[in-house]
């Protein structure tokens, strides 16, 4: 970016600036540590200068926002013509209860959706399961079929404003009821607006959720995408994790490796169907990061994996649209990073990572609430986590220029570092054998369990500091007055309610749809529309996927540590 | 002769899928020269009592996060009971301050820890746990 001779001159000055200067300033004062390191261990200079972006090509490598390679943000106007959406992760309860909360929220300007199901829903067991016992509502909304995805979205467009919906393992349960849903109400397929996570190979490394063994689990993310792309092209079938291998333990830039390593087994997986790389890329593009801990590593970081994707989508895959190239950031702040004692400290911790994520040039942002470490949220802490939200967008001024630390000597060349970093680590996993093979191996999983305990041991050091916590500790309890807890009421509810779902209707309907949606899994074939039918046949999750784990057997939990 | 290593299972009842914390301890009490167990995750409460008699453990840990713990600690403690093993349980996990002398006084958990606990202290409570266990 510079020509030789200012740069020589420039070598010169920092020479005479450390002789002089700072050899004197630190004689005075040292500096505060002996290395400064960003969260994921790469050493920072003291300051950048031109010298540090030199080999860096304006055009190439940065260009304008809407143009290859998207590091200055995917769309050519970004915030300046349309905001991020804040979608907060919500759902407790039943359906109605989750029903109240989205429209508490929407009410208080929230622009998009986000639905949390509890883990019985998650991992394909019907409310009066055995295993479901006291999990039922806790961690999200219990939903079991179509008759309470009715309620759940009851004076909810289903057009007008995009959901996510969090599920992996029973996505294409649930999407599935989303679209019957569609269905009855009347609204086309191709309008039907959001996404779904269906990011199955982060949760055998990371996150827990899965139930069928890694590849029937991939063939039925799979046949959600591959149905998706052709029938929906407002849902994106995927959302590629980041975030989730982060909070499991992983440093930001190995996560942000792991996670593309499994993007591109996603990507061969459809490529391996048969599907043009142009036909569904871009709806595959959607990713959940973490914004945070350190604030300028996710900025680099975020800018860093939007310019690898665009790369790695033309030159590995050979994609030729320019949507194929753009990859679409959620970001949420990481669970872990909000502390138990002094509560409140979080509010800011969150508030940071939304100012992250809005120099990022993020399309989506959900925040933790400050009773992270205690609950799930509060209607209070939901609240606070959102006006958050809205006064970064809306008040500060930060989003009106677009990627305003772009052009920064550190921001391009800490985005450039991390570049080289995840390409290594994607290295690495080729080398496994690719990101499927590394799971089974438990390759993945080690990595990420070493990276917990190094990280544990940091914090207990005091090397990652942690304000309240390890460094000016003060308060031993921890106190918080408004706790959320779900009422045990719920599960009794929402069971009597799935009995009374049962006994109302065609018996044989359902078995006949089972019967169908077994045989299609038996037979390779696409199982989502099968699912569809059963859906409204009206069969419930736990008897959609008992069908299929006779198919596909149970994953067994590796427990790699 | 050598003092006999101490013996710990971790385990994580339920559907909970956060199990950084479990291998994080599991961990440090390896370092802290012990033998570890862990089940993995989805366990029911009988699987872990099972496991923690037939393998002879000297401490059962227990992890959860999903705020099920009240439902799942009483389970494995109620299970215990009935087989009349004398095993001590501590419990890490999202817990709240209050519930804290309910799980230790009524549910009959020796310990427990919640986020921001140290390993330093969870590996010092299993040692003195095994040591009063074997001291009778």
């Amino acid at each position: 970016m510079f020509d030789e001779k200012f740069l020589e001159k420039l070598r010169e000055k920092e020479q005479e600036w450390l002789e002089t200067k700072v050899k004197k300033a630190l004689t005075k004062v040292p500096e505060r540590k002996k290395e400064f390191k960003t969260f994921s261990g790469i050493p920072l200079k003291r300051i950048y200068t031109p010298e540090d972006i030199k080999d860096i090509d304006y055009f190439e490598d940065i260009a304008f926002p809407g143009e290859f390679p998207y590091t200055r943000g995917i769309y050519p106007l970004m915030y300046r013509s349309r905001l991020y959406t804040i979608r907060q992760y919500t759902g407790w309860g039943t359906a109605e209860e989750t029903n109240k909360r989205w429209k508490y929220l929407l009410a208080h300007g929230e622009t998009g959706l986000s639905a949390a199901f509890d883990l019985p829903t998650q991992l394909g067991y019907d409310p009066d399961h055995p295993m479901a016992k006291g999990e039922v509502g806790k961690v999200g909304c219990s939903m079991s079929n179509i008759a309470e995805y009715e309620l759940l979205y009851k004076d909810i467009s289903m057009d007008q404003i995009s959901v996510h919906l969090q599920v992996n393992a029973t996505a294409p349960f649930i999407v599935a009821m989303h679209i019957a849903e569609g269905d009855r109400r009347g609204v086309p397929r191709e309008r039907l607006w959001g996404a779904c996570q269906n990011e199955v190979l982060k949760e055998f490394v990371a996150r827990g959720t899965f139930i069928f063994p890694v590849e029937p689990s991939m063939k039925l993310a799979c046949d959600l995408m591959e149905f998706c792309v052709k029938n929906m092209p407002r849902w994106q079938p995927i959302t590629v994790c980041q975030y989730h291998i982060q909070e499991a333990g992983a440093d930001f830039v190995t996560a942000m490796g792991l996670s593309f390593a499994n993007a591109i087994a996603y990507v061969e997986a459809m490529l391996n169907r048969g599907l043009p790389i142009d036909s569904f890329a871009f709806n595959i593009s959607v990713w959940n990061c973490v914004c945070g801990p350190d604030f300028f590593e996710s900025i680099c970081g975020l800018r860093a994996a939007r310019r690898l994707w665009a790369k790695i989508m033309k030159e590995r895959f050979g994609a030729k649209d320019p949507r194929s190239c753009m990859m679409r950031i959620f970001i949420g702040s990481g669970g872990i990073y909000m502390t138990r004692v002094e509560p409140l400290n979080n509010i800011v911790r969150a508030a940071l990572s939304s100012v992250a994520a809005a120099l990022a040039g993020v399309q989506a942002q959900n925040i933790q609430c400050y009773d992270e470490a205690y609950a799930i949220p509060t209607e209070e802490s939901m609240r606070l986590a959102l006006r958050t939200m809205q006064i970064v967008a809306y008040e500060s001024g930060i989003t009106d220029v677009i990627d305003p630390l772009g052009g920064s000597y550190f921001i391009e060349a800490l985005t450039k570092e991390i570049e080289k970093r995840i390409m290594e680590i994607i290295q690495m996993v080729d080398d496994e054998g690719g990101a499927v093979e590394a799971i089974r191996k438990g390759w993945m999983q080690r990595l990420i369990a070493k990276q917990a305990y190094e990280q544990q041991k940091k914090i207990e050091s005091g090397e990652i500091v942690r304000v309240g916590e390890n460094l000016f500790a003060v308060e031993k309890e921890a106190k918080l007055e408004n706790v959320f807890r779900v009422s045990p009421e719920v599960e009794e509810r929402v069971i009597e309610r799935l009995n009374k779902f049962r006994a109302s209707r065609d018996t044989k309907k359902v078995e006949e749809a089972l019967a169908k949606l077994q045989k299609a899994a038996e037979k390779g074939e696409n199982t989502m529309p099968y699912i569809i039918d059963a859906v409204k046949a009206r069969a419930t999750l736990g008897e959609m996927c008992d069908t299929l784990v006779q198919v596909y057997g149970r994953a067994e939990e590796m427990a790699i540590w | 002769m050598s003092e006999k290593k101490i013996k710990v299972l971790i385990a994580k009842p339920g559907l909970d899928g956060h199990d950084r914390g479990a291998k994080v301890v599991a961990t440090a009490l390896k370092e802290a020269g012990m033998e570890v167990i862990y089940t993995g995750r989805f366990k029911r409460p009988e699987e872990i009592v099972d496991l923690a008699l037939k393998e002879k453990v000297d401490v059962i840990g227990l992890s959860i996060l999903s705020g099920t713990h009240m439902h799942w600690c009483r389970e494995v403690m109620k299970r215990l009971k009935e087989a009349e093993a004398n095993i001590p349980v501590v419990l890490g996990g999202i817990v709240l301050d209050e519930e804290i002398p309910i799980l230790k006084n009524e549910v009959g958990i020796a310990e427990v820890f919640p986020p921001g606990s140290k390993l330093e202290d969870i590996v010092k409570c299993i040692e003195r746990l095994a040591r009063e266990r074997k001291a009778g």
